[in-house]
């Protein structure tokens, strides 16, 4: 393989792994926007439930 | 406050030291694994490359056996040719239909050696580019399999958010379905980043322009540099008669007027604008034109330059000779024509031509031309003859040229001695081969080559005669220079230089007595145009070219060869 291969195959690995660590990381954000999307509806499930039950606490009275 | 600084808050320094010792030698033991897994990985591609690298060798091994094969079968097939048209079988009709089959064998042999060694050379091609590629291969599924991974726990996790949703106390339908779109989402936005990450990826792996940098700086300088010289050469005035060093003396003064002309920075512009001028000239060149069709990269020029200009030159000079010798083949074939003409048409010039060739031999290249003159008829035998007596010893190795029809009837020819005796042909023959001197010696050790250079000649008049005079002696020449010949081949391409060289004008002869000599062509031609770079290295190309080509002429090697040999010297 000529110097000019090796170096242009050595700059192709390096991009290579680059773009496939940049896919994790993208993967990774998705991933955390989805957490916090699960944790917002858990979220508001407890705020409809809470609120439920202070209805349901004055009803009472 | 959270459930574990509680926990870690009630612990006594014993318990805090036991989760601390857990805790290392938990990281420690995934710390090991990893690098385990690591090496483990490191091996596996060594092994790999390894694997590669062995079958590499051992198809370089099998095309090597297959090109000896091939070699030795074409020797083989043209033999057998000879020997039947010699006998004449190819003009017989009872056995016309023996002679194509066994022709239709010996192709069919060739052919599938042949077709054996396209089937290695594409293997070949292939593992080459495997092992080319093997970083690039290794790091695209490296990167897949992480990827494949990330996106396998990130279904996962969908899976166990929807349960978790579904599951949470107080969620309802619509709570579920919102998780569900959240979950289809995520598993989208995921499949689009990794469909457009493998996109670049292939884009990069198939195209090499991708990672270039742009256009080098000596070029763009020396694009600024043509417009100048083209500027100031329009009109009437050309170039004023200034060389091309005071035009660049004269841009760069221009440009950069502050520039100190002894500084470092002086000399790169200038050195860089004759590198890319270079290059410039070498890019139009018909080696580089022919060989990289989208133009060769600035780099790669940069990095080998010696290797392409050299290239470029011996792919001029091969070109340069093949044009002169195809040129004069041309003027060669007029000549011919005219003198045949002339011959037919001018009994006296007929006469003088043919007392001309009796008394004073061939002029060079007159061979094929005494051919063409024996088959239309226009000179007797017996003239041949007397043209080749003349030459004594040397009149054997014009017989090569002489066609088959010539050579069947030699020994018909009787030669006028001058003292009114007549003396049958053969006897110039076996004169020459009971000669000592030309005795092929097994016992010079250190250079046989010399010998079988002298022993050439020999051989072949030998052969020449034990075919039609039936002369034991053909057989002790001719098994004497095998034996030789066995000695030359062993002895590999350290000899073939000088040996070729020693063989001089017998080579022909040569490699007509034993085609296994065409190796050591090839090897002698490799060994010459790699000295291209040296001094006189066009001269030794050129006359190396010239030889080869020569041989082409002579038939003793084909086009193909040849060309197969400035092939492999250009590769």
């Amino acid at each position: 393989m000529t110097p000019k291969k090796t170096d242009q195959n050595t700059k192709k690995i390096n991009l290579i792994k680059d773009i496939y660590k940049q896919t994790l990381i993208d993967i990774n954000n998705v991933r955390k926007e989805r957490d916090k999307k699960i944790k917002d509806i858990l979220k508001n499930i407890d705020k409809k439930h809470a609120g439920k039950i202070l209805q349901d606490i004055k009803k009472l009275k | 406050m959270s459930l574990e600084n509680e926990t870690k808050q009630t612990e006594s320094p014993l318990e805090k030291a036991k989760r601390l010792k857990a805790e290392k030698e938990a990281r420690d033991g995934a710390n090991a694994e990893a690098e385990a897994e690591k090496q483990a990985t490191a091996q596996a591609k060594t092994e790999k490359l390894g694997t590669l690298n062995s079958h590499k060798q051992d198809l370089e091994n099998q095309l090597n056996e297959i090109d000896i094969k091939i070699e030795a079968s074409k020797g083989e097939a043209h033999e057998t040719r000879d020997t039947m048209q010699e006998a004449g079988l190819d003009k017989d009709s009872e056995f016309k239909d023996e002679y194509d089959l066994t022709i239709s064998e010996v192709a069919g042999n060739l052919n599938g050696l042949r077709n054996e060694r396209n089937e290695i050379k594409t293997k070949l091609e292939q593992i080459n580019l495997e092992i080319e590629n093997f970083g690039i291969n290794e790091a695209v599924s490296e990167g897949k399999k992480e990827t494949q991974e990330a996106v396998s726990s990130a279904d996962q996790e969908n899976e166990e958010a929807i349960s978790q949703v579904k599951n949470y106390p107080g969620a309802e339908a619509g709570d579920i379905k919102t998780a569900e779109e959240v979950a289809a989402e995520t598993s989208g936005k995921i499949n689009q980043t990794v469909e457009n990450s493998e996109k670049t990826v292939n884009e990069l792996v198939n195209n090499n322009e991708k990672i270039e940098k742009g256009e080098a700086q000596e070029l763009k300088e020396f694009k600024d540099f043509k417009d100048f010289f083209e500027k100031n050469t329009e009109g009437i005035n050309g170039s004023k008669g200034l060389s091309a060093n005071e035009f660049l003396k004269n841009y760069l003064s221009e440009k950069y007027p502050k520039m100190d002309k002894d500084s470092q920075e002086y000399n790169d512009k200038w050195t860089g604008i004759a590198l890319a001028s270079k290059f410039n000239n070498i890019n139009e060149s018909p080696y580089i034109k022919s060989k990289y069709s989208k133009g060769l990269d600035f780099e790669e020029f940069k990095n080998n330059r010696k290797e392409l200009t050299e290239k470029s030159n011996l792919f001029n000079v091969i070109g340069k000779v093949k044009a002169q010798m195809l040129e004069k083949k041309t003027e060669t074939q007029e000549y011919q024509k005219n003198i045949i003409e002339k011959i037919k048409s001018d009994e006296k010039y007929k006469n003088e031509f043919t007392e001309n060739f009796k008394n004073n031999g061939f002029k060079a290249g007159d061979s094929e031309l005494i051919n063409n003159l024996y088959a239309k008829g226009l000179i007797s035998i017996d003239d041949v003859a007397k043209g080749l007596a003349i030459y004594e010893k040397e009149g054997i190795s014009k017989l090569r040229n002489l066609s088959p029809a010539i050579l069947e009837n030699l020994n018909q020819a009787n030669i006028n001695t001058g003292d009114g005796q007549k003396l049958p042909f053969k006897i110039l023959l076996d004169k020459y081969a009971k000669d000592e001197n030309t005795h092929p010696s097994l016992e010079t050790k250190n250079w046989p080559e010399m010998t079988l250079a002298y022993a050439a000649p020999a051989a072949f008049a030998t052969r020449i005669a034990g075919k039609r005079f039936s002369n034991e002696l053909a057989q002790v020449w001719n098994e004497n220079f095998k034996q030789l010949t066995d000695k030359i081949v062993a002895k590999g391409p350290e000899c073939a230089a000088d040996l070729v060289k020693n063989l001089g004008g017998n080579l022909e002869q040569s490699i007509l007595t034993d085609k296994r000599l065409k190796i050591i062509v090839g090897q002698y031609a490799k060994h010459r145009f790699g000295k291209i770079g040296g001094n006189n290295g066009e001269m030794v190309a050129a006359e190396t070219s010239r030889r080869l080509e020569n041989l082409v002429e002579a038939g003793v090697m084909t086009r193909e060869e040849i060309d197969n040999i400035y092939e492999r010297a250009l590769e």
